[in-house]
């Protein structure tokens, strides 16, 4: 099997198992864009991929199942790279560059694409990005471009990038607020609690809220 | 024929939190003043009549709405503003705003451009903006929103003439924000669909886009045969065309339109405003300096709640103008008109309404009552309290709230039952449901706590000491275990810290005054009827039978004598009452120090008074509010126990 042509079965498998259990007719659905054929599952199974069990059931063996994180890993750093340092609006040439880029990031780029976004934890869809060596070192030897809020220092400021949470309701309360993108802000104080200014305003807030705030650092 | 200009009938004051609403409000309707809760909330609205004059013809009812960041509510005092502006038809919207925060009132001011009703912007704090730099070119401003702009400084009254003239001058904006063609596309299907209301098409639609999800019920209401379906429908399929929130899609259109009229007219040269009043603003919620400063604040408002209003202020009412005139005068009144000894002793006897029950709301509860919340408004127009919010937001977090909580718990030591309508502004059920339990555990009100501090202060302090030691104990304890097993999610602590500002005084005795009035309401009538029921318990002799059926727990569990029985059973109708009373019992030497210290505590514990059961009832209905009551009755109870046993094994008292 070619490697790309292994990693994007493994990569359909990985996402698929994020939901829950996958069969057999889950890979071969036709409203997948690419869908895989019986033989490409055979050779998934050869290769020791993956095993199938009698009713259909699918299970990514050790080996498949880390393939199938580095390259899920890949493809959604790769999303966030495009979508907030390169700032790609259109959806569909996010997509199809990002399956481009995922095949040719070496483990090493990989690593520092993360740490230059800061090591992110979920791509622009809201999905988990897999963690890789590097977030567990909280590697910055190569400066972050992009810092979680809560990580400057007071003092320090930086300007929105993007703000990474999915709660409606939190999204809400920070744009009434006038974060967006672009705006300034700078880290007034951390204890007790964190406080923000920006524009004309001062703002406090949880910790957790500030992690989710993305900043171009420094 | 009268040509006339457009002069709305109404008129509704719009603007973020702070941005000196209430001042301009004040300033433009004098003292036509009313505030009511609006209906199905606990939000206070005040409304008032601008007099004819200048170019209107018609007198003009004001309404001033809660601050808003936005006109799309997620929460439900939120959506109160919008619910306003849903109301009236023949309404006209006067915008308030913060010169210096212009892009924030300008996204509000996109939102309310959608809305379609006739409106003029203000710029108040104009002087703020000068002098950090910020220069407005407000012609500019106007010729690009269509509608006219007015700098304002209100505390010092200027402009307000301006405003009085703009009244028969309000237009509707006639830029909108284009949004992308997917969501223009959108509007355009929902419009067809939506019936007719106060407000736009557009802006309506532009809501169930952004999920206003409270926006629903409204429409049906006007429209029972809404197609809801076929609008979830539109929704669902816009949804899917952006891979971000809609309602941050929307958002985000609208500043990228905001930032282009920001930028044509506005110029900043960045000066630093570093005053005085920003440090202190800064010291006030720092890690460090913020400690001795609350604790400097709350010395003030002992001395001031605790020493001049239930020092001096109660001590003059009390025993000078209810002991030597009121009292004696109705006594002999009564006397010469009805010398009936059944009326006598109902109304001036040991247990009499008028003697008892309003010498005690008036002489004690009035004055300590009036003083905490003439301080409190102190505090709430500096801007002190979005700091504690600061200081505090990490013990509340442990509790399951957040710094948000300061405020309802704050004026809990006012009234709680206030403060228990006030929890509204929390954004989860759980939340309320915990500070609603907080408040009626241990959280003493003014009245009680003025009632505590200055006769359990007098007679030991040790005493004041483990009581309050205790009931905080028990405060962090419950709230703590109330998180871990109560379902539902605690909320984003996320506030606005306005900067510190010094408080009109008017505005302070306006506000004073409506809350004293709504407490003395609440409370003279639960008074005397509270006397009143003793005095019947007496004479049925009921009360002896109830002393004796309490006897068991009372003098069993809590080592107290039973005479307490009927200190607790005024408790339920008045904490403060209840508390007065056993002191009484102190005083004449029917209880140790001991049993005070237990008895204090239980009656701090005790089950909420009368209007704040009420009160709870109405905000989380009778079945929460039943188990709420039972559970602390069961654990007052149960810590006076525990506290008897350790007071009487160690001695300290």
């Amino acid at each position: 099997m070619e490697k790309q042509e292994r990693e994007e079965a493994l990569e359909l498998v990985g996402t698929l198992e994020e939901k829950g259990d996958v069969f057999l007719k889950d890979l071969q659905a036709s409203h997948l864009d690419h869908p895989l054929n019986g033989e490409q599952i055979d050779l998934l199974q050869k290769e020791k991929m993956i095993l199938v069990d009698s009713a259909g059931r699918i299970q990514t063996t050790p080996e498949g199942k880390m393939l199938a994180r580095q390259i899920i890993r890949r493809h959604r750093l790769a999303e966030r790279l495009i979508t907030d340092v390169l700032i790609l609006k259109d959806m569909e040439k996010i997509e199809e560059s990002a399956c481009d880029l995922e095949h040719v990031m070496s483990p090493e780029l990989t690593d520092r694409i993360c740490t230059l976004l800061g090591h992110p934890s979920t791509c622009p869809h809201g999905k988990r990005i897999p963690t890789g060596i590097c977030c567990t070192e909280k590697r910055t030897k190569i400066e972050s471009l992009i810092y979680p809020l809560d990580k400057l220092d007071p003092g320090n400021e930086g300007v929105i990038a993007y703000i990474s949470t999915r709660d409606h309701y939190r999204l809400d309360q920070l744009t009434s607020m006038g974060l967006f993108p672009g705006t300034r802000v700078k880290v007034h104080q951390k204890q007790p609690a964190l406080v923000i200014l920006y524009e004309e305003t001062t703002l406090a807030i949880d910790p957790e809220i500030a992690k989710e705030i993305h900043v171009w650092g420094k | 024929m009268k040509s006339r200009k457009r002069q709305p009938k109404k008129v509704i004051l719009v603007g973020s939190p702070n941005v000196g609403k209430s001042v301009i409000f004040g300033l433009l309707t004098g003292r036509y003043v009313t505030v009511s809760n609006y209906p199905g909330t606990s939000v206070e609205i005040a409304e008032g009549i601008i007099k004819a004059s200048g170019g209107g013809r018609e007198n003009i009812k004001i309404i001033d709405s809660p601050g808003v960041n936005s006109l799309i509510p997620k929460s439900e005092d939120e959506q109160v503003t919008r619910n306003i502006l849903f109301r009236f038809a023949d309404a006209g919207v006067l915008q308030i705003a913060d010169s210096k925060n212009l892009k924030r009132a300008l996204l509000i001011n996109s939102q309310l451009s959608d809305m379609g009703l006739p409106m003029a912007l203000v710029l108040n704090m104009y002087d703020e903006a000068e002098e950090r730099g910020i220069r407005i070119d407000r012609d500019r401003l106007s010729e690009l929103l269509g509608v006219r702009v007015i700098p304002t400084v209100a505390t010092e009254r200027r402009g307000l003439r301006e405003i009085r003239r703009a009244l028969n001058d309000f237009r509707k904006e006639e830029v909108h924000v284009r949004f992308t063609p997917v969501i223009e596309k959108a509007i355009e299907r929902l419009s067809a669909l939506l019936p007719e209301t106060p407000l736009s098409k557009r802006f309506i639609s532009l809501n169930l886009l952004a999920g206003d999800a409270m926006l629903v019920a409204h429409l049906m209401e006007v429209d029972p045969k809404l197609p809801m379906e076929k609008i979830q429908e539109i929704v669902q399929e816009t949804e899917r065309e952006f891979k971000e929130p809609l309602g941050y899609v929307i958002q985000k259109q609208r500043q990228e339109f905001v930032d282009k009229v920001f930028q044509q007219c506005v110029h900043a040269e960045k000066k630093p405003a570093s005053s005085r009043r920003e440090r202190w603003g800064n010291w006030a919620m720092h890690p460090v300096y913020g400690v001795p400063i609350l604790l400097v604040l709350l010395y003030i408002m002992y001395l001031f709640v605790g020493k001049v209003g239930a020092g001096y202020g109660v001590d003059y009412l009390e025993s000078v103008v209810f002991g030597e005139y009121v009292t004696p005068f109705l006594t002999r009144i009564l006397d010469v008109i009805l010398p009936v000894p059944l009326i006598h002793d109902m109304l001036v006897g040991e247990y009499g309404v008028l003697s008892v029950g309003l010498t005690y709301s008036v002489a004690i509860v009035l004055p300590v009552v009036s003083f905490f919340f003439i301080f409190f408004g102190l505090l709430e127009d500096s801007g002190y309290l979005p700091r504690l919010t600061v200081m505090s937001n990490k013990i509340f977090k442990k509790i399951g709230l957040n710094g948000r909580a300061v405020l309802p718990m704050v004026l809990g030591l006012g009234c709680v039952t206030m403060a228990t309508l006030t929890t509204r502004i929390l954004a989860t059920k759980k939340e309320r449901i915990i500070a609603t339990l907080l408040l009626a555990l241990g959280i003493p009100c003014s009245a009680q706590l003025g009632v505590i501090l200055g006769l359990l202060g007098g007679f030991s302090l040790l005493s004041l000491v483990v009581v309050s030691v205790t009931v905080l104990m028990q405060l962090l304890i419950v709230g703590y275990l109330a998180a871990k097993v109560l379902p539902g999610k605690s909320s984003d602590f996320l506030i606005e810290i306005p900067p510190l500002r010094i408080p009109q005084f008017s505005n302070i005795l306006i506000k004073t005054y409506h809350r004293v009035k709504w407490f003395m309401k609440e409370a003279v009538p639960l008074f005397m009827l509270g006397t009143f029921i003793l005095f019947l318990l007496d004479r049925v002799g009921l009360i002896h039978i109830i002393e004796r059926g309490l006897a068991p727990v009372l003098e069993g569990l809590l080592g107290l004598p039973t005479k307490t029985a009927e200190a607790f059973i005024v408790g339920f109708l008045r904490r403060d009452y209840g508390a007065a009373g056993l002191f009484i019992m102190a005083e004449k030497g029917e209880m140790d120090m001991l049993q005070l210290t237990v008895s204090m505590t239980v009656m701090v514990l005790f089950v909420p008074c009368l209007a704040n059961y009420f009160v709870m009832i109405k905000e989380h209905g009778k079945k929460k509010a039943l188990y709420m009551v039972a559970f602390i009755l069961v654990y007052a109870i149960l810590v006076g126990t525990v506290l008897n046993q350790v007071l009487r094994t160690f001695p300290v008292l």
